[in-house]
């Protein structure tokens, strides 16, 4: 008997700033976003609001699918979506879908604009065959990120930056000492 | 990587508003987190438009020099000019051809609104890339020959995916998208199909025609949209690397050089002439950069096969 396979996508939520920009604080980001590579990063990688959970996550998905590729693949690809993993904190999340139509699920990201009111873009960073090799390939990315971002001098950021990204490691793995 | 079309907000000659210019250093700042690092600002010229062709200095109204200078801090970051023409009446194509002239912009691409013109853009005219217009219906078919012709030249087809995720769509509710955006979605997804079939997956540029942050996509999301309209996958990754370099690079050739071999003028390092062809200066300075370039997305390619 062969193991039913899966393909594990490993995905990341962005906010990018807003075309027209109405309140201060939307204008305050768009100013600031490309001052410098760093602040470009900072303002991508921000927490996502409490409301977006997992079950959010996949409702959209499924919206996305059957406006796009219709009710066969809304059949055979989105009822088999499930979201394994989903952090707030670091905007990350690992969906866990079919084998062959992988594509399918990876393209409804891209094809993403709004979630839950926020102005998002999703971005698929990693596919793999299993969870494991998902959680290594995030903790690998975060701490390139986290390198990318402490090239500027402010400290005090980046060890706030540090602890978040350190908790979503230790939701996956014990074993990392970041 | 390479993006060859991020959006000058204005399509006249009039200066952008200082919101508009921060929404497109934003597009520029969010593609490059994204890793594209060659990206072209591209300037669109509808038919109605008359261009200042008395002056060369005018041609452009994208201030190069200061997104540089502004640019400076993102390493690896390159910017491009680029052109891109509307052409429904082929006899107004004669404007093209002024154009070569000055050098004013990296790159000289068309947009064919009639068979007519389509046929004229890929037989006659000396430019680097076309650009279909994606979210209408063409008034012709598109066939092998004609883009084999251009393929042959050297000129390359840009699939650019906008039509696909800009728009009003936004998952609000089930019936967001509304009827005319599904329409001018299935136009595109057609025309692309169409544009796949033509140019057997080959010779196409990828570029995200950004006109906000929102519009940037990674590149892998977009191969598997595209693998969904049978784009061939072993080909698909060049639409972000080889092809858009060699539009790069025939632009470069175009305003330095003399038919893309000879390069007229000057002498060599040493003085003596090395029959008719010589490659110094510009020329060699260009195909440095190439190497440069070749290189560089070599790395990326590395770096994307890691990931």
């Amino acid at each position: 008997m062969v193991r039913l396979k899966h393909r594990y996508i490993l995905f990341d939520i962005l906010y990018p700033p807003v075309k027209n920009p109405s309140t201060g604080e939307q204008k305050r980001k768009s100013a600031a976003f490309n001052k410098s590579p760093r602040d470009c990063l900072l303002q991508l990688h921000t927490q996502t609001p409490a409301t977006v959970n997992g079950r959010v996550i996949v409702s959209l998905l499924k919206t996305v699918i059957e406006d796009h590729f219709g009710e066969l693949a809304s059949g055979t690809v989105a009822l088999l979506i499930i979201v394994k993993y989903f952090s707030n904190r670091t905007s990350t999340g690992i969906i866990r879908c079919n084998r062959t139509e992988f594509q399918k699920v990876v393209a409804a990201l891209a094809l993403v604009t709004k979630l839950e009111g926020y102005e998002v873009v999703m971005r698929c960073v990693h596919v793999s065959g299993t969870i494991r090799k998902c959680e290594d390939f995030s903790i690998r990315r975060n701490r390139e990120l986290m390198n990318e971002i402490g090239k500027g001098d402010d400290e005090e950021l980046l060890n706030e930056l540090m602890q978040l990204f350190g908790k979503h490691d230790d939701a996956d793995e014990g074993d990392d000492e970041m | 990587m390479y993006d060859l079309n991020v959006v000058w907000p204005s399509q006249e000659y009039t200066a952008p508003t200082p919101a508009q210019l921060e929404n497109l250093y934003n597009t520029i700042s969010m593609l490059h987190s994204f890793g594209y690092n060659y990206l072209a600002i591209n300037f669109i010229v509808p038919e109605s438009v008359k261009l200042p062709q008395s002056k060369a200095q005018a041609l452009n109204p994208i201030p190069m020099a200061d997104l540089r200078h502004r640019f400076r801090g993102f390493p690896k970051l390159r910017l491009f000019s680029r052109i891109t023409l509307v052409l429904s009446d082929p006899a107004k194509c004669q404007s093209v051809l002024k154009i070569n002239n000055t050098g004013a912009f990296d790159i000289v691409a068309v947009q064919p609104m009639t068979e007519k013109s389509l046929q004229l853009t890929t037989a006659n005219l000396d430019i680097d890339l076309i650009s279909l217009p994606m979210a209408t219906r063409w008034p012709f078919f598109l066939k092998h020959k004609t883009v084999g012709q251009a393929l042959s030249k050297g000129i390359k087809f840009e699939l650019c995916y906008s039509g696909l995720i800009g728009g009003p769509a936004g998952y609000q509710s089930a019936s967001a998208l509304g009827v005319t955006g599904k329409i001018s979605r299935k136009q595109f997804l057609s025309n692309s199909l169409q544009l796949i079939r033509a140019s057997r997956s080959q010779g196409l540029v990828l570029s995200s025609g950004a006109a906000e942050p929102m519009n940037v996509r990674n590149h892998v999301d977009i191969l598997a949209i595209f693998s969904q309209l049978d784009l061939r996958t072993s080909n698909c990754k060049e639409g972000f690397m080889k092809n858009p370099e060699a539009v790069l690079i025939k632009g470069r050739l175009r305003i330095t050089s003399n038919k893309q071999t000879v390069m007229l003028g000057g002498h060599s390092a040493d003085g003596e002439t090395r029959g008719s062809i010589m490659l110094e200066g510009e020329a060699s300075n260009a195909l440095k950069s190439y190497k440069r370039k070749r290189e560089d997305g070599e790395e990326n390619a590395k770096k994307q096969n890691l990931q």
